[in-house]
């Protein structure tokens, strides 16, 4: 199984309702993907309102309904606050820097390997299952 | 009769209000947390006025800045309010209409720190040294802005900021100081009177152990406030709200249904939204302050945030006093009156 690439969007230092539309005119092609893989990187974000909030929600949504993700990355205190406000900081998976939430992409989850796989692999994971996801 | 003089300066104007503001009066940089702004029901400032009533000094006034004048100070009656551009030199005509009166000790005091001091027992160690300036020196946190002086001692030719730096004497305590130089101080403020570690106490009736609830309240039935806890005058807490962790509601502030509050001060006019999560924090009108993350965030939707603070004197501009971006030019008629 194939999966589409990982894609890295920068989110605007503003993300208010009036920011959103060209925002989402962008981002929208990526969400009709088959399995949208996307990360957003929040380092430039300095102001949020609830329209930007909700559209990241929205975003999310659209993306795990084709079997994708999409994560934050790099979120700047204010990031931090306004969703943490809202109660929202829970629902995204959000990581330090873009680089780690990509690679979060690529782990393997401990599930999908065979039960009778040997002592070292929840460590190393399964090397035959590696090679075919890379 | 002794007199009174306190000293309202305003703070440094950088983005997020924590850089440092040169002090005119008392030649030191640092920023402080705005004295009169209301906290657990009154202000630093009405507080202190408090006391210098208790101590005997019937003839108090407050010398405020030209920059503070859209202010307003929760002042007790009788207390004069003069706006001024220069609190120093209008400090010291003060101490010379007082020498011309023949008083014989003025309180000279900064409206900046908090400090547990019995204002009596400082006076009488001044009036029992003889000396022309003493200063209050805490053992730990060193010299305060808190000065008794001999009015006589003083001539239209000297230069107060001087002359207070050289004070002769000092009054050595070892007290509750809390100076508040930033943000966490304020914090560090409401946590201490609430948990009774200062005289900082909160105003109103303790409707049960260490939660404080003022007149006009209005706390719905299945709102949960957690003790220690101060909820203000005529405050609004709607149903299924959590008040929690030493956490203050100042006056006529509004918090909608459902919303947590913890470890967090909203200070007075503000109402916040449905559904949040205000924690480790100060909110302020438009601006919340969170102090984990150290950082000013202006919220831009008023169903989430907004001041119901209607200040007078500007018009549809809401006053708030963590407005750290918007300088404050301008001068006008400061009264007693609540604005």
């Amino acid at each position: 199984m194939t999966s589409s690439p990982v894609i890295v969007m920068q989110v605007p230092e503003q993300l208010t309702v009036r920011e959103t539309q060209d925002f989402m005119r962008d981002l929208a092609p990526l969400l009709e993907s088959n399995r949208p893989r996307i990360v957003l990187e929040c380092s430039q974000v300095r102001s949020m309102d609830s329209a930007g909030v909700e559209t990241l929600l929205h975003c999310l949504e659209e993306a795990l309904k084709r079997d994708g993700d999409l994560k934050l990355a790099a979120l700047s205190a204010e990031t931090e606050v306004i969703l943490e406000l809202l109660r929202v900081a829970r629902v995204f998976e959000t990581f330090s820097t873009s680089e780690e939430a990509v690679r979060s992409f690529n782990a393997i989850p401990v599930d999908a390997l065979p039960q009778n796989a040997p002592w070292y692999s929840t460590v190393l994971g399964d090397l035959g299952a590696l090679k075919e996801a890379s | 009769m002794p007199e009174a003089v306190v000293i309202a300066e305003p703070r440094g104007q950088d983005s997020l209000g924590q850089g440092t503001v040169s002090s005119a009066f008392s030649g030191t940089e640092k920023w402080s947390f705005p004295a009169g702004v209301e906290l657990l029901g009154e202000s630093v400032t009405a507080r202190l006025f408090q006391e210098l009533d208790r101590a005997g000094m019937e003839d108090r006034s407050l010398l405020v800045h030209s920059n503070l004048a859209t202010h307003s100070f929760d002042l007790p009656k009788n207390v004069g309010t003069y706006l001024a551009p220069d609190v120093c030199g209008a400090a010291l005509q003060r101490l010379l209409d007082a020498q011309a009166k023949g008083v014989n000790a003025v309180i000279l005091a900064r409206a900046s720190s908090y400090v547990d001091l019995d204002f009596a027992d400082f006076l009488q160690f001044h009036l029992a040294s003889g000396e022309s300036v003493t200063r209050v020196w805490d053992e730990e946190q060193g010299p305060l802005d808190l000065w008794v002086v001999d009015p006589a001692s003083f001539t239209e030719k000297d230069d107060l900021t001087i002359r207070l730096q050289d004070a002769c004497s000092s009054y050595r305590v070892r007290t509750y100081v809390n100076r508040l130089e930033n943000l966490q101080d304020a914090r560090r403020l409401v946590v201490d009177g609430l948990t009774g570690r200062c005289g900082f106490r909160p105003q109103g009736s303790e409707a049960r152990p260490g939660v404080w609830i003022a007149d006009g309240a209005e706390v719905k039935r299945e709102a949960r406030i957690v003790a220690p806890a101060f909820i203000g005058r005529d405050v609004k807490i709607a149903d299924q709200c959590l008040i929690t962790r030493c956490s203050n509601i100042e006056s006529d502030s509004h918090i909608d249904y459902g919303t947590v509050v913890e470890d967090s001060s909203v200070l007075s006019g503000t109402y916040v939204g449905i559904g949040l999560d205000l924690s480790h924090s100060i909110a302020d009108g438009v601006i919340l302050q969170n102090l984990n993350y150290d950082v000013a965030v202006e919220i831009m939707d008023p169903v989430v945030m907004r001041s119901l603070r209607q200040n007078k004197n500007r018009g549809d501009r809401n006053r708030q006093w963590l407005d750290f971006r918007r300088a404050e030019v301008g001068i006008s008629e400061a009264t007693n009156e609540t604005t």
